[in-house]
């Protein structure tokens, strides 16, 4: 008998009142963990792997497509059958990390197959059917890694989708939401939450890109998500939902200050968008005022539509600077590093955006280093300074 | 309970991939089988690899068959219905944004629209078998200089394959 059986049966023993507990730590104790070479071992499967692999991958055009379906198979069940063993009876990580080799085998088996029997795809429809198969070991196994596994072919998919059929492919992206966010709001992590929120992200672009739409739409989605991430009965690990949100803003603010000019009046807008962003934006800022930290308003500002008015890339710049200064003053007046850190932050890539949108076509160029260096140089000086000053506990 | 899911989970992504290859050998039970010809390709470079690359005469056709109340964009999916033709060969009837009931003699192919011809108002699609896999070192013989008639198996879900080139 091993150790692993025996821990399970001495506890029966242990129940029925055959032994003690302390007779059973005993007994435990005279069968310590063999520790064998698990690193040889590992490596030994795999080469062996790999050899098979490269076999294989040398062979493939001259298999008949029967045998490849068969090796698909093959290693796909292999996969996950060792899989679900190694996570039962000996360690969890080893476990899934064959059992997401599998999802990778099942995943390039549809793409293979689909080469091989000439299927032709109209949409993302692969990458439905592969993060479906993601999202179902994730119910089962509840673990992170699989929740990864899974926002990553999601992603991947929307992505594709994009580049290829320009089109936003809507079921992956109600999987996206309604699965994944799901998951995500029952018991989630804040790296997960963080992952999510980048993932949003960038579906975010797909879909206002992929449908020709102007990119201030994103606004909009990014306010959606930081109103998500402050509702006032969400759980604490969507809060990672406000900081991916704002720096996405700030982002697309950024890029604002580049990009829109004084002929920015000409940018075509609609008017559902400022009834939406309207709703939102007033919705956001009752939800920051019902907030126990009064201070989160600062972060809204940055949602402020400025294409439409003209001169919007000086208006971006005002606003990257609101909100730096926001959270400067409000982390000197709170003595809260965080904040003073944070809006150091920002300030010094806003002054940093604003140099270089200014001083780039007037200045020699060696000049323009020089002087936005020592520029930064003093400004970095006095803001370190006073952050000291915080985290001092002084006032300032 | 756990592992009952888990059991469920694999054996749908076994019998997905299953499906897949199932689902091209039941064409030959349940296909319809049409011929088409092919246009004739420029051989310069027919050859890529072990297969040689196709186009049909059906995969272009006059505006007027468009049924769409608007013009197709690149990608979308074009419902085309062929019907055989004095020679044996098939010709396009209509082609439709959706796919609609087929008379008796009619096969509907799925195909993707690729780009239109103003000068000629013509549409062309894609029906996704421009490459027919030939065995290796047999490429020599295959010049694809003038046109060819394709054998062409269409099963009632809307799969398709060749089957031979004369």
């Amino acid at each position: 008998m091993n150790r692993g059986q025996l821990e399970k049966e001495s506890e029966r023993w242990v129940k029925d009142g055959v032994i003690t507990s302390g007779q059973r730590v005993q007994i435990l104790k005279r069968y310590e963990k063999k520790t064998g070479h698990p690193v040889l071992l590992t490596f030994a499967a795999l080469f062996i792997g790999l050899g098979f692999l490269t076999f294989i991958a040398s062979n493939w055009s001259a298999l008949s497509d029967l045998v490849k379906m068969a090796i698909i198979l093959f290693f796909l069940l292999v996969f996950y059958g060792t899989g679900a063993m190694l996570y039962q009876r000996r360690s969890k990580p080893v476990g899934l990390s064959f059992i997401i080799i599998a999802l990778c085998v099942f995943g390039a088996g549809i793409f293979l197959t689909g080469q091989m029997y000439h299927f032709t795809s109209f949409s993302a429809f692969p990458f439905l059917i592969w993060s479906l198969a993601g999202f179902g070991l994730l119910l089962v196994f509840k673990e992170s890694i699989l929740f990864l596994a899974t926002l990553v072919i999601v992603t991947a998919g929307q992505i594709y989708s994009g580049s290829t059929y320009q089109d936003f492919y809507i079921p992956l992206g109600l999987l996206f939401v309604a699965g994944l966010g799901w998951v995500l709001y029952k018991n989630g992590n804040r790296l997960l939450t963080g992952l999510f929120a980048i993932s949003y992200v960038i579906q975010s672009m797909v879909f206002v890109f992929s449908y020709g739409w102007s990119y201030y739409w994103l606004i909009l989605l990014f306010l959606a998500l930081y109103i998500v991430s402050h509702l006032p009965y969400g759980q604490l690990h969507l809060k990672t939902f406000g900081s991916i949100a704002v720096l996405s803003i700030f982002t697309l603010n950024l890029f604002q200050v580049f990009l829109l000019g004084y002929e920015s009046e000409d940018v075509e807008y609609s008017n559902f968008f400022f009834l939406a962003w309207s709703i939102l934006f007033m919705y956001a800022v009752i939800q920051s005022a019902m907030e126990s930290t009064k201070f989160n308003w600062i972060d809204l500002v940055l949602f402020i539509p400025v294409f439409r008015i003209g001169a919007g890339d000086l208006l971006s710049l005002l606003l990257m600077f609101a909100y730096s200064l926001g959270w400067l003053l409000a982390g000197y007046r709170k003595e809260q590093p965080e904040w003073v850190m944070k809006g150091t932050l920002a300030f010094l890539i806003t002054t940093f955006v604003a140099y270089f949108q200014l001083a780039w076509a007037f200045m020699d160029r060696s000049i323009f280093f020089f002087t936005g260096g020592i520029l930064l140089f003093i400004l970095s000086y006095f803001l370190e300074k006073k952050r000291r000053q915080v985290k001092g506990g002084e006032p300032s | 309970m756990k592992w009952t899911l888990f059991y469920v989970v694999v054996s749908l992504q076994a019998l997905f991939l299953i499906g897949m290859s199932a689902s091209y050998y039941a064409m030959d039970r349940w296909g319809e089988t049409i011929y088409l010809e092919t246009e004739p390709i420029d051989p310069r470079d027919p050859f890529y690899g072990d297969y040689v690359t196709l186009r049909y005469d059906i995969e272009s056709f006059p505006a007027e068959l468009w049924q769409g109340s608007e013009d197709p964009e690149r990608g979308d999916m074009v419902f085309v219905t062929v019907e055989e033709g004095e020679d044996g060969k098939y010709e396009v009837v209509q082609a439709a944004p959706a796919s609609s009931a087929t008379e008796e003699g009619q096969v509907e192919l799925k195909a993707k629209y690729d780009w239109s011809d103003m000068s000629q108002n013509n549409l062309h699609v894609n029906i996704g078998l421009d490459r027919y896999f030939i065995e290796e070192d047999t490429g020599d013989s295959f010049e694809q200089v003038e046109s060819r008639v394709v054998e062409i198996v269409v099963a009632p879900w809307g799969q398709k394959k060749i089957t031979s080139i004369d």
